[in-house]
């Protein structure tokens, strides 16, 4: 794959992969568009693996939850998450400010729960699909779905 | 399936707003051109090194090969002293002294042009980084 056409790829992408990274990252902006920053040029550089154009989305998905994962370890991100309620009341606009209950439930949720629960229905994947993005088996990923949204939705009825 | 519905809408109707996408990707290509620039350079590199290996390796086996042809035009050399001791590794030694001083000069010879290798691959590091320091500083 050229890198004009990896371009062309990621422009097509790139507004729905930081909107998955924006709502995975509890609304933190910067924490978000650096992941998709890190995770593009960890895809660039593996552009030549990537045989089927089709199933770009999917790689580039695994590819930004792996390095999510990664900075979350680092304790910066972790104390984000963690405080993503003040900071979104710190410096949130309107537009943003709208989103502050969903961000707050899903700051709630552990990480796998929460990918699961973005990537089938802000993304649409099915089961099989995400157990290849988050490394694990569909039986894994249909229980953090169900819990994910007993959570979600005690938490938000809250 | 109510549930299921409830969670659709809620995420159907999530569209934030997102920092400007030309400026995202704008510094996308900048570090796009960064991972280049980085790879260009471990290429030439390795390049620089693979030469320096075919290099050192030509010059050890050309010195090897002269020194020993001149080792071996020795003629015996004649005993200098003499401490009238019967000993089969003094009579070892004594006979193929030509020997051991080749492999000794050729351990040395072998450090040398580690050495030297070494000291290229070393200036040629300051130089790449003067150059990149240079390009830094340039407005």
């Amino acid at each position: 794959m050229t890198r004009e056409q990896f371009i062309a790829l990621v422009t097509g992408e790139q507004e729905s992969l930081r909107r998955f990274l924006l709502a995975l990252c509890v609304g933190h902006r910067d924490d978000a568009d650096d992941i998709a920053q890190e995770a593009l040029i960890k895809a660039y550089m593996a552009r030549d693996k990537i045989c089927d154009n089709e199933k770009f989305g999917a790689w580039l998905y695994r590819i930004a939850y792996n390095t999510f994962i990664d900075h979350q370890r680092s304790l910066r991100t972790h104390a984000c998450i963690e405080e993503a309620g003040t900071l979104m009341a710190e410096n949130a606009t309107d537009a943003q400010f709208e989103y502050q209950d969903l961000y707050a439930a899903l700051s709630n949720l552990p990480p796998k729960e929460r990918t699961s629960i973005l990537l089938f229905y802000l993304k649409g994947y099915p089961v099989r699909e995400i157990a290849d993005i988050v490394h694990g088996s569909e039986a894994a990923v249909r229980q953090q779905l169900s819990r994910g949204r007993e959570h979600l939705k005690n938490i938000m009825q809250r | 399936m109510n549930e299921d519905k409830y969670f659709e809408e809620l995420f159907s109707n999530y569209k934030p707003t997102l920092n400007d996408s030309d400026a995202f990707m704008q510094t996308l290509q900048r570090r796009l051109d960064a991972v280049e620039y980085v790879r260009l350079q471990q290429a030439e590199q390795q390049k620089r090194y693979r030469r320096y290996i075919l290099i050192a390796l030509i010059v050890g086996m050309v010195l090897g090969g002269l020194l020993i042809a001149f080792v071996m035009t020795f003629s015996q050399p004649a005993a200098l002293l003499s401490f009238s001791i019967q000993s089969n590794v003094i009579e070892l030694i004594q006979q193929n002294v030509h020997f051991i001083a080749l492999i000794f000069v050729l351990l040395l010879l072998g450090v040398s042009v580690v050495v030297i290798f070494h000291s290229m691959q070393e200036v040629d590091y300051y130089l790449s980084m003067r150059r990149k320091e240079k390009l830094a500083e340039r407005p």
